[in-house]
């Protein structure tokens, strides 16, 4: 497992690049930092957390997702497929697939989209710009997320420098997953840090996203020492991450970070689920149930016992609204 | 908090079925069938006056302010001397689904006599005569609507401001006077002289009708046993005999004046647009004297509540293919709110908000309440405003940016002060009230029409008509410039042919049907001796709305991309696959949709083409001056006639199928933003706002999951604070979700989903009124998320 991880993290070193792989720029937001925002999803992470909404974050290469209802049933794919590797349902045979893409050129109909799209940071900048009036009239800007964003750091430094220099706010929001030595060089050009922490014990943490938590913990004590305001979030993932020990722990934590004043718990949802079908991949975590309300509040509660103390606040959103219970 | 008699009245006029009066149409034939040899506009003005004097007048039991259209609650009346079509659709006024209209028993036979007694003799057989086949072809193919062929000038916009401080005493004695100084009669000034006649003879007939419902309140209050409706019954006496002749005291006489002048513009012709102007403005002094003299503010929300109940009542028949391109009857009445007084400072006041309170209580579908915003507009007034539009199932107001709109009417020639009075005439015309002759319906120009014209080398596809000039084969091109230019040509000639038919329907306006009543009160017509339809106002313009520029835009950039970059096919091909409406080649429809970019994504590529065809329709069509030597504007606006012209429309390059819908108005083509509310917001904006002066339509729908609350506030006052930095003129917020809307169309008749009002485009219709394809249509448009 260990092993993966720094595999991948080597790969991810050695394909660094003057260009970077986007899955997604979405335009409007409002739930990762103030304002309205863009959030910008880097695409590769280190980390394989089975809950991820997004599994087209995790992989740091393009894959193809399909989307079945969408299929008009032209059979343009088949036609064009080296390989052969379109199966009687139309589906991808992802074991045969060379990943040339052509079906994915061919399909007018986008039932076969790329997840992935290279940017320069100046074309980035420039589509990040775009809604530069949004942000100003909102006190909005760009939020950085991923995959994971401080694992592709010289690219995270450019974009975030031409943003920061032109006056947009930055927001990133990372699982602290990188190499500080190597990502600080960008901490000046941000402005605020969404940090997760999902489980505090190391074992169990890479036990459920395949990768320790000592560099994570060590890399957001660092960062909170530069004097960053940092919110710490931890999906309440049921049966993964809601025990109150968990919580308690990570309050803990916490409570001695100088820069964070505020913990927010998200409740764990299934929309994901369809896009690991898109890919070709199993959810793990069919069946499970989001937390309940009750659930949510009792683990911000757990939180708070601990967190008032040092002066900091855990909170949840529930419906737009920003819920503290003590 | 309403009053349980405003809650009764806006009852009675939510329930009561809106019936055919026969009434005005009775009167109206009958004071033609006299012989006279007065002067046309003298008889004209006889005949209005006539009809005020007869008709059957009525004041229903809770109301405080008196004045109705028509012998009943939500009657309806009728113009058989102007509409030639009545007697085409008279048959199915009562059976259609749009704007289905009752008749009282026995009043079908009448009406078929009345309209036998007018054929070929109307208003509109006049006009028809004018035209020639050529002409009719273009609007029959679906190049162009024909407007105000069959009604005269309608967006009235009194001057309410002056109005007031003067009652209409005033402008009797100025024609008096005019016409007391008119020493030597010529051929040419005995037109004043008439005009002059005219005037009074109407003014004088409102003031008499007002009277008429003095004396009959007078009567009822006689009889009243209820000690408190009989003081109402003595106070509505009374103001109806101090206004509208002489200027109003309080906020309830002002009030009953502007209903009368009101009913009067709509009652001496057919017509709609008609604007209340700047509401909280002229209104404000009264409003402040009545609490200074101790009126609770309760009682003036009241009389706001019944006064918007009583406009709200007006309703006009419409054409078949009108009811269904104007679903809901919208009449467009605008009232002004906010906005720069003429000296630039900010005009919120206490008035204003008290609008905007009453119409969180109370939601009604008329008058169109229209905000304007600017850079200085008082914060609070604004957040309530936008927290009112974004009530679930509301939509009012709508909001105007200040800074654009005094830019067109700067560029209309208005003078600074004038042009910061502006008001909204039509949906979305700016146009300055009091001063201003103003046409908002010219008519509908539908470029995807010119464009499949243009692919085909000036032929219709559809009907095999070679209709435009010959610019050449297009399977020959081999740039989009090429096509653009070809467009270009075609697109200016039809422009031509359009002025060439409007032209000759406002010609025939000033020689038949002129608006007396408007006249009375814009400037300029008493002083020149000349009604509005012989250029009587200094200021004059007509608009031509522009249809579905989103498929211009999307077909321009489908075409280049797909054919002449990526030579994905040939133009040939193209043409094929145009030409068989994709019949089994529905991979190459979603080729044309989906590899290349759709405007409404905030991209360049194609937002450019829509910015191009703006300014192209703006500079052919500016190039023009319209019969009454006034200035033409467009506006970017298709209310429902993107269904109704869409029927006409066969294939397009930007993937649209055949006789479907095109693109409401300004708004991207359904279902084809997909980067949320921003990105679809700054391709609008990339149209650049400044062009068409009279407007650019925008609908902008919101989940209301998203725009909850405070966050949600904020989201709504971002989107439209920064559309108006970037020069966008109007913006109306429709917060309905898909459950509701379908879940209405299923249950229309429960009273959960019955006051549902839709934005259709600048005005508001009851959702479970409309067409069930206009109700798809709307359901359809882009749900914009904020995630």
């Amino acid at each position: 497992m260990r092993l993966a991880y720094i595999l991948r993290l080597y790969m991810a070193k050695n394909e660094r690049r003057q260009s970077l792989l986007i899955f997604n720029i979405q335009k409007c937001s409002i739930h990762d930092g103030d304002g309205l925002r863009t959030l910008v999803f880097f695409k590769g992470c280190p980390l394989r957390c089975p809950w991820c909404s997004n599994p087209e974050s995790q992989a740091f290469e393009q894959e193809i997702m399909e989307s079945p209802v969408r299929c008009i049933g032209c059979g343009a794919c088949r036609t064009v497929c080296p390989m052969n590797a379109i199966r009687e349902d139309g589906r991808i045979d992802r074991t045969v697939c060379n990943r040339c893409f052509q079906c994915v050129e061919r399909c007018y109909a986008e039932s076969r989209r790329i997840a992935g799209k290279e940017y320069t940071a100046t074309e980035l900048y420039e589509e990040i710009a775009r809604d530069r009036q949004f942000y100003v009239k909102s006190g909005g800007g760009v939020t950085f997320s991923g995959g994971e964003p401080l694992a592709q750091p010289d690219f995270l430094y450019e974009i975030a420098k031409l943003c920061h220099e032109k006056g947009i706010h930055v927001m990133l929001e990372s699982c602290g997953c990188g190499n500080y030595e190597e990502f600080q060089k960008a901490l000046p050009y941000i402005d605020g840090m969404f940090l997760d922490i999902k489980i505090f014990d190391s074992v169990a943490h890479e036990q459920a996203t395949g990768v320790p938590n000592e560099t994570i913990l060590n890399n957001i004590q660092k960062i909170s020492e530069c004097g960053i305001p940092v919110i710490i979030r931890t999906p309440i993932v049921p049966g993964y991450t809601d025990a109150a020990e968990n919580i308690e722990q990570i309050a803990g934590f916490i409570s001695g970070l100088p820069s964070v004043k505020e913990y927010e718990l998200l409740a764990y949802h299934s929309f994901g689920e369809s896009k690991y079908g898109q890919l070709g991949r199993e959810y793990a975590l069919q069946g499970i149930q989001p937390p309940s309300n009750e659930n949510m509040q009792s683990c911000v509660k757990l939180a708070n016992q601990i967190l008032k103390k040092a002066g900091k606040e855990c909170f949840w959103t529930n419906n737009n609204n920003r819920e503290v219970i003590v | 908090m309403i009053s349980e008699r405003i809650e009764r009245l806006a009852s009675k006029v939510r329930n009561t079925p809106v019936t055919l009066c026969l009434d005005r149409a009775r009167l109206i034939t009958a004071f033609y069938s006299t012989p006279s040899m007065d002067p046309f506009m003298v008889r004209r003005a006889k005949s209005f006056a006539y009809v005020l004097a007869n008709k059957k007048i009525f004041i229903d039991g809770d109301s405080i302010i008196a004045g109705h259209m028509a012998s009943r609650l939500h009657g309806v009346p009728l113009y058989p001397e102007m509409t030639a079509w009545l007697r085409d659709n008279l048959e199915e006024l009562d059976t259609r689904t749009s704007d289905n209209l009752q008749f009282l028993p026995g009043e079908k036979e009448e009406l078929r006599e009345i309209c036998k007694i007018w054929e070929g003799r109307t208003f509109g057989d006049l006009t028809a005569a004018l035209s020639n086949e050529e002409l009719d072809t273009l609007v029959e193919i679906g190049v162009f609507t024909k407007g105000v062929s069959n009604k005269s000038t309608m967006n009235h916009a009194p001057f309410y401001d002056e109005l007031m401080e003067k009652g209409y005493r005033y402008y009797i004695d100025e024609c008096k006077a005019k016409m007391a100084a008119m020493k030597d009669m010529t051929v040419e000034s005995i037109e004043s002289y008439y005009t002059w006649q005219s005037m009074i003879i109407v003014m004088e007939a409102i003031i008499d009708f007002a009277h008429r419902y003095a004396a009959l309140a007078e009567e009822m209050a006689g009889e009243c046993k209820d000690a408190e409706r009989k003081a109402q019954l003595l106070t509505m006496a009374e103001n109806c005999r101090v206004v509208p002749e002489n200027p109003p005291q309080n906020f309830h006489q002002a009030a009953q004046l502007v209903i009368f002048t009101h009913l009067a513009l709509m009652m001496e012709v057919n017509s709609n647009d008609n604007c209340l102007g700047r509401f909280d403005q002229y209104m404000y002094p009264f409003y402040q004297k009545d609490l200074a003299d101790g009126v609770e503010e309760g009682m003036i929300a009241d009389l706001i509540h019944e006064f918007k109940l009583k406009i709200a009542e007006m309703w006009e028949v419409r054409t078949t293919r009108e009811s269904i391109a104007y679903p809901g009857c919208p009449l467009w009445i605008h009232m002004m709110i906010g906005g720069v007084l003429p000296d630039g400072t900010d005009g919120c006041n206490d008035l204003t908000r008290l609008i905007l309170h009453c119409m969180e209580d109370l939601q009604t579908k008329e008058p169109c309440v229209s905000f304007r915003y600017h850079d200085g507009t008082d914060e609070a007034t604004f957040r309530l405003a936008l927290s009112v539009a974004k009530m679930q199932g509301g939509s009012h107001p709508a909001f105007f940016n200040d800074a654009t709109c005094i830019s067109d009417a700067l560029s209309l020639g208005h003078t600074l002060e004038e042009a910061r009075n502006w008001g909204i005439c039509g949906c979305i015309e700016p146009s300055v009230p009091g001063i201003t002759d103003f046409q908002s319906n010219a008519g509908y120009f539908n470029p995807s029409k010119v464009f499949e014209i243009t692919l085909n080398n000036g032929k219709d596809p559809l009907t095999g008509k070679q209709v435009g000039p010959h610019t050449g084969d297009v399977r020959t091109f081999s740039s989009i410039e090429q096509i653009m230019k070809a467009y270009e040509i075609q697109q200016g000639y039809f422009l031509d042919q359009f002025v060439i038919l409007f032209d000759r329907i406002v010609s025939c306006h000033a020689w038949t049907v002129p608006t007396i009543t408007g006249s009375c009160f814009t400037h300029g017509c008493i002083e020149k001796g000349r009604i509005l339809q012989r250029k009587g106002a200094d200021y004059r313009y007509s608009t031509v709305a522009v249809t579905g520029v989103a498929n211009i835009a999307d077909s321009l950039a489908a075409i280049e991309e797909c054919v002449f970059n990526k030579k994905y096919l040939s133009m040939s091909q193209l043409m094929e696959l145009l030409e068989t409406n994709f019949a089994g080649r529905e991979n190459m429809r979603q080729l044309l949709m989906n590899k290349a970019p759709k405007y409404g994504n905030d991209i360049e590529r194609v937002d450019k083409y829509a910015h191009w065809l703006a300014k192209l329709c703006n500079d052919q069509v500016t190039s023009h001056k319209d019969g009454r030597d006034g200035k033409f504007t467009i506006t970017i606006a298709t209310q429902s006639y993107n269904v109704v012209l869409g029927q006409l429309i066969g294939a397009l390059p930007d993937g649209r199928k055949a006789y479907t819908a095109l693109a409401d108005n300004a708004s991207p083509m359904i279902g084809m933003d997909t980067h949320g509310p921003t990105a679809a917001i700054s391709s609008i904006a990339a149209i650049d706002c400044l062009i068409p002066k009279s407007g650019v339509l925008v609908n902008q729908r919101f989940d209301p999951a998203i725009v909850k609350g405070d966050k949600g506030l904020d989201i709504v006052e971002t989107v439209v604070r920064t559309y108006f930095d970037k020069h966008g003129q109007h913006i109306q917020l429709n917060v309905v979700d898909d459950e509701t809307l379908l879940a209405a169309q299923k249950d229309p008749q429960n009273e959960k989903y019955k006051n549902i009002l839709v934005r259709v485009a600048g005005y508001s219709a009851y959702f479970v009124d409309l067409e069930k394809d206009i109700q798809d249509n709307i359901i359809a448009r882009t749900l914009q998320q904020s995630l």
